[in-house]
């Protein structure tokens, strides 16, 4: 390197490596907010709902304790979210990207099941008494 | 654009669709639903660096929209758009303050390009329930932006040391 007697392009130094340092600290610190308000409750008394959300309105809810199914269908796109045994998923999305059926199954408050090209979200909240 | 400059941009630029391409082709391997490596910013960040802002600018551009309208949608590309464009003048920004590595640019560079989707989730979706990924986020965009700037690195030394670019980015 420098053989040419050109300015040695840095890599790394020690500015980059405080950068990282700082940027994986205030994702680790945002990560432990996170799981904090994650596990607010350890009551097995609490409630759950599921709120499903279009376009950042909550349009329905439910108990997370009861078998339903919940189709969305607005204008040409359609969504089905299943809520089984204490867990919610996406079931059919007619989107591209099909992120939100390969997400699976959620079952912990806060995690968002999010459908982008549908403005859909679907989330475990905790329940109103 | 005299020849050599067309020829480069055009090079990098089928560079950075094809490592679009194979990052399609890839199956998801990480925590977020729809994260991907950022492969494609390997050429972006080396162009950055061997042919200057604004070809580099050109060649991003450019590759977005193509990916976008030959592998995603509409909402792809615009949710590219907006992470690519945030994170790109960022990198701009830092390189020019000369007081960064090209890992630490790159760095900052994935980083944003995850905050500025994150933010435009929020604006479309208006709701903040999808804050829930910015902790995962930031440690996935630095993590990413680290590798794909070491690798940048390597090549920008490789490209300059065969006097086929500028390494102070002319």
């Amino acid at each position: 390197m420098g053989d040419r007697g050109d300015v040695v392009l840095k890599i790394a130094g020690k500015t980059d490596i405080a950068l990282f340092v700082s940027v994986a600290a205030a994702g680790l610190i945002c990560l432990l907010f996170l799981k904090q308000t994650q596990n607010i409750s350890e009551n097995t008394e609490a409630q759950y709902d599921v709120i499903i959300e279009v376009a950042g309105e909550e349009i329905v809810r439910f108990p997370l304790s009861e078998n339903t199914t919940y189709s969305i269908d607005q204008e040409d796109m359609h969504n089905l979210i299943v809520i089984e045994d204490g867990s919610v998923y996406m079931s059919e999305a007619d989107c591209p990207s099909q992120n939100c059926v390969r997400q699976g199954k959620i079952t912990q408050v806060g995690v968002p099941i999010v459908c982008l090209p549908h403005q859909v979200i679907v989330m475990i909240v905790e329940g109103t008494p | 654009m005299n020849i050599r400059r067309l020829s480069l941009n055009g090079l990098l630029l089928a560079l950075a669709f094809v490592f679009s391409y194979i990052e399609w082709l890839l199956p998801e391997i990480l925590l977020i639903p729809g994260a991907k490596p950022g492969l494609a910013n390997i050429v972006i960040v080396t162009a950055l660096y061997c042919v200057g802002a604004g070809d580099a600018l050109l060649i991003n551009v450019v590759r977005m929209i193509l990916v976008g309208f030959t592998f995603g949608n509409l909402t792809a590309l615009l949710f590219g758009l907006a992470g690519g464009l945030f994170s790109f003048g960022v990198m701009v920004l830092l390189k020019k303050t000369k007081r960064f590595g090209i890992a630490g640019v790159s760095i900052a560079g994935g980083v944003c390009h995850n905050l500025g989707q994150l933010a435009a989730a929020v604006i479309v979706m208006q709701t903040t329930a999808v804050l829930y990924y910015l902790p995962y986020l930031i440690l996935l965009g630095a993590a990413a932006g680290l590798i794909v700037g070491l690798i940048s690195g390597l090549c920008v030394r490789a490209l300059t040391a065969h006097g086929n670019a500028n390494a102070d980015g002319r």
